[in-house]
């Protein structure tokens, strides 16, 4: 076991560092948001139940990606204000929030979940870590899975607690764009 | 330890510390933190154990975890990977500091750190030869974000049959380390008792505690959040804590107990085994927490004491005690000529303030032995107490217009002006001085009481006797120097027209505490108490009528009759709704003297304080009028307001007018007792300012210039 996690974690820095050998430069604004325009990669991830999500079923949204773990305190600072968020936006169409956590094991986050009463689904990301470079938490990110097409990572934000008016500010500006 | 391990799982820390996968060495670095492996020793001599330092250096604001994170982190930990029969003992963690991240607590090091562990290579050892140790180092770098780190570390040793030779560079470290330490508490016989609603952890302390806290090393015994109270017992003292609300903690349970005494923070290391509360612990005395708190400390009793009997003199200029005294005045000219009764009446009155000072210092102590939170003023935050004051100061007012007279046997504390007024009238006139004396705080008491309410009761009754010597001493000297009473006015037809005048100003005072009253309970509770008033006027009326000369004895009787109906039934008015409370307008922004004042809450100072702006908090009440005034003259003034915006200072208003706890707490945090209270907090200064009792507008703005 240990020795395939040892493995598994070296393919996953190998391709992590050529990821970000590729990766072009980026600025963060005033704000702490960064623009990007990179594509999304498919992805699937399980809930704490096991139910996976298949990000193609997303077609069409804004999806708002939340990395986060239980050691991260500028992560659970920030979760009143984002779990009020998701409630908000609950019912529409157009926009998803994903809460990801990393790291961790099922009962560790199911203990937290209930204890801090979140909104289930919470699910377990570490297999995109890699792929969207995330070494810092917290981490959003936000796509735009417009169409048939693969769909762009529009923004990006580590560090926390995040001011949710500019979460909702940049997810209006995704929005704005679509025909 | 465990839980590190068991919750983080390796592939997914692998793919976050690829930064740090770099070559082994003794040192290693993430983008915020610098980790070395440092030797205590230049060479390794078989069997002989050696110390190894895991030195942390942080990024200025960034910090690592200790053992126990708190309410979020990782702990470091280090993978040993050690040659064949060399064995490496835990950590020996330096005592954290608690890191607050509201409304989060977590336990961990900024700046620089070094974790120590003793290794003990094997006896077979081949001198000759050269060992490396080393192993893999995972840690959590925080700030507004959390980055996991890792790094690989070794040093190579040459082996030597010879006492290993310190390694001179390292020396200055490991002292340092080793003093960081926290030492052992096994001699302060630390006994832990636990119950669904308090953590309990009793011990005995060479040194005197004015502070203390305890960090667990274990997750689910504490809340790690919550304020720790510390108090003194028959047999040491008893640190009070929050039970987890997720209870896991094992049988044994350890921690470092951090206690500041007179010379600075000493640390221990505790261990004991849990016990279940089943019987009440034993009685002890609060000892207030903060840093202002040790400001007031360090005051020392023979200052305090002087303060005390200074702001006690003061207080007799503070409008609350004004109109109280211009009766007291009257007295002296009535006396001023039989010396031998002024200093009987100087006395009586004297004694009059001392022994309500007594009962008011016992009345808090009581309570606050009993756990209630209450400070200053605190009867003026009860309705039917202010309820109760206004029917008094209405009904002297009735008596000094000449609605109704008084006899002796019916000696009020207004009596204090009747002519036929004994050493009775002189007291109750010292009583009511006090009574009436609580709405207000002059200048140096609020140390001082802050001071006498953290002591044990014989020094608090100590502080409150010098606070009402002060008060009653320019009337006991008046009234012992007879080249002083020359110059109190004859009496005459004058004082007739006096007294009719102070009647205005008792109404006055009656008109300030109906608009208190009516804070706490709202306009009907005002309505009932104005018609209770009316009612009250009317009995008094009756019964001026009935006692006249003229009035015959049948009437007379009648008139105590119905004068006593009516008494009764005006008090019963007035206070029907003296036990509703106004709901309080909570979390609501309430602009008043031109300032948008926003309710006050410790997480709302911590979040801005946190984000680096600067903060004013007013601690007030309806009731205190040194506040009314202060928040009209001083904060009021518009060069004042002008500066507060500008500045953007965060404004904050803790309204004490009904009983708070977390205000009182906040107040004792400061080492404060009652209000007014000024808290100002500099951009990222971590020292609050804190402003006198009496403020002007220049003085606020000096604070202004050299605090924020």
């Amino acid at each position: 076991m240990a020795a395939s996690e040892r493995g598994r974690g070296l393919i996953a820095a190998l391709a992590l560092a050529a990821a970000l050998a590729a990766a072009p430069a980026r600025a963060a604004s005033a704000d702490g948001w960064e623009s990007l325009d990179m594509a999304v990669k498919a992805f699937k991830v399980a809930d704490l139940d096991g139910t996976v999500l298949d990000s193609r079923s997303l077609e069409g949204k804004v999806v708002v990606i939340d990395f986060w773990a239980t050691w991260c305190a500028p992560c659970v600072q920030e979760l009143p204000e984002l779990e009020a968020y998701k409630k908000r936006i609950a019912g529409r169409k157009d926009l998803a929030v994903l809460s990801l956590n990393v790291t961790e094991d099922t009962d560790t986050v199911r203990r937290f979940v209930a204890r801090r009463s979140m909104t289930p689904p919470v699910y377990l990301g570490d297999d995109l870590l890699g792929p969207y470079q995330v070494a810092g938490f917290p981490t959003k990110l936000i796509l735009d899975l417009r169409g048939a097409a693969p769909g762009k990572v529009r923004f990006r934000r580590e560090g926390g607690p995040v001011p949710i008016r500019s979460l909702e500010e940049r997810v209006a500006a995704v929005l704005a764009r679509r025909p | 330890m465990a839980r590190c391990i068991g919750i983080v799982s390796a592939a997914a820390w692998a793919v976050l510390c690829w930064a740090s996968a770099a070559a082994a060495g003794p040192t290693g670095a993430s983008k915020n933190v610098q980790v070395e492996l440092v030797p205590e020793v230049e060479s390794v001599q078989p069997g002989t154990p050696l110390w190894v330092g895991i030195r942390l250096r942080m990024a200025p604001k960034w910090h690592t975890y200790w053992l126990n994170p708190g309410d979020s982190g990782l702990p470091t930990r280090m993978r040993w990977a050690l040659p064949e029969g060399f064995a490496a003992e835990p950590f020996e963690w330096p005592t954290p500091e608690p890191i607050a991240a509201p409304p989060l607590v977590s336990y961990g090091y900024e700046g620089e750190v070094m974790l120590l562990s003793r290794i003990t290579p094997p006896p077979t050892l081949a001198a000759g030869s050269e060992v490396t140790i080393g192993g893999r180092l995972d840690w959590l770098e925080c700030k507004e974000a959390c980055l996991p780190g890792r790094a690989q570390l070794d040093v190579t040793l040459p082996v030597r049959d010879a006492p290993p030779a310190r390694a001179a560079a390292a020396a200055e470290l490991f002292a340092a380390a080793r003093a960081a330490l926290p030492g052992d508490g096994a001699s302060w016989t630390p006994r832990v008792h636990v119950s669904p609603q308090l953590v309990a952890l009793s011990f005995q302390s060479p040194l005197t505690p004015r502070r203390a806290t305890f960090l667990p090393e274990t997750q689910g015994l504490i809340e790690y959040a919550p304020p720790q109270r510390l108090l003194r017992t028959a047999d040491g003292y008893r640190l009070e804590m929050t039970p987890s609300t997720a209870p896991a903690a094992g049988e044994i349970l350890a921690g470092v107990l951090v206690v500041q005494g007179e010379g600075g923070p000493v640390a221990v290391r505790v261990e004991t085994r849990r016990e279940t509360l089943t019987a009440a612990l034993p009685a002890g005395q609060p000892i207030e927490t903060g840093r202002a708190a040790e400001g007031a400390q360090a005051l020392g009793l023979p200052l305090a004491l002087a303060l005390a009997f200074l702001g006690g003199m003061i207080l007799n200029l503070m409008p609350c005690v004004l109109p109280v005294l211009s009766l007291k005045v009257m007295g002296f000219v009535r006396h001023a000529g039989d010396r031998g009764a002024a200093w009987r009446h100087g006395l009586a009155y004297t004694v009059g303030v001392l022994l309500s000072f007594w009962v008011l210092a016992g009345l808090l102590l009581l309570l606050r032995a009993g756990g209630q939170q209450v400070g200053w003023g605190f009867q003026l935050q009860s309705p039917p107490f202010v309820a109760f004051l206004a029917c008094l100061f209405f009904a002297i007012g009735l008596n000094l217009f000449g609605v109704f007279e008084v006899g002796l046997s019916l000696t009020s504390a207004g009596g204090a002006l009747h002519a036929r007024s004994g050493l009775g009238s002189s007291l109750a006139g010292g009583v009511l001085a006090t009574i009436v004396a609580t709405p207000c705080t002059a200048p140096f008491m609020g140390s001082a009481l802050g001071f006498g309410l953290s002591q044990p009761p014989a020094v608090s009754l100590l502080i409150f006797s010098a606070l009402g010597l002060g008060m009653a001493l320019p009337y006991l000297v008046l009234s012992l120097s007879p080249g002083l009473l020359r110059f109190v006015p004859k009496p005459g037809r004058w004082m007739e027209t006096f007294k009719q005048f102070m009647g205005f100003l008792m109404m006055g005072t009656v008109v300030v505490l109906v608009w208190i009253f009516g804070q706490q309970v709202g306009i009907d509770g005002v309505t009932a108490l104005l018609a209770g008033l009316v009612i009250l006027a009317s009995s008094a009326w009756i019964y001026g009528r009935g006692t006249a000369p003229e009035a015959g004895e049948g009437q007379r009787r009648a008139a105590y009759v119905l004068s006593a109906v009516l008494a009764t039934a005006g008090l019963f008015v007035g206070f029907t709704r003296a036990g509703t409370s106004a709901a309080p307008a909570s979390g609501a922004t309430t602009v008043s003297g031109g300032i948008a004042w926003e309710e006050w809450s410790p997480e709302k100072v911590a979040a801005a304080r946190a984000q680096g702006k600067p903060v004013f908090v007013d601690f007030t009440a309806a009731w205190c009028l040194s506040c009314q005034v202060n928040e009209r003259v001083a904060l009021g003034a518009a060069e004042v307001q002008e500066r507060f915006r500008r500045e953007g200072v965060v404004m904050l208003r803790a309204d004490w007018t009904r009983r708070d706890d977390a205000i009182t707490q906040a107040l004792a945090a400061y080492g404060r007792n009652g209000v007014p209270l000024y808290v100002l907090y500099g951009r990222g200064k971590s020292e609050p300012h804190l402003l006198p009792e009496v403020i002007s507008p220049g003085l606020v703005l000096d604070a202004l210039d050299s605090h924020l």
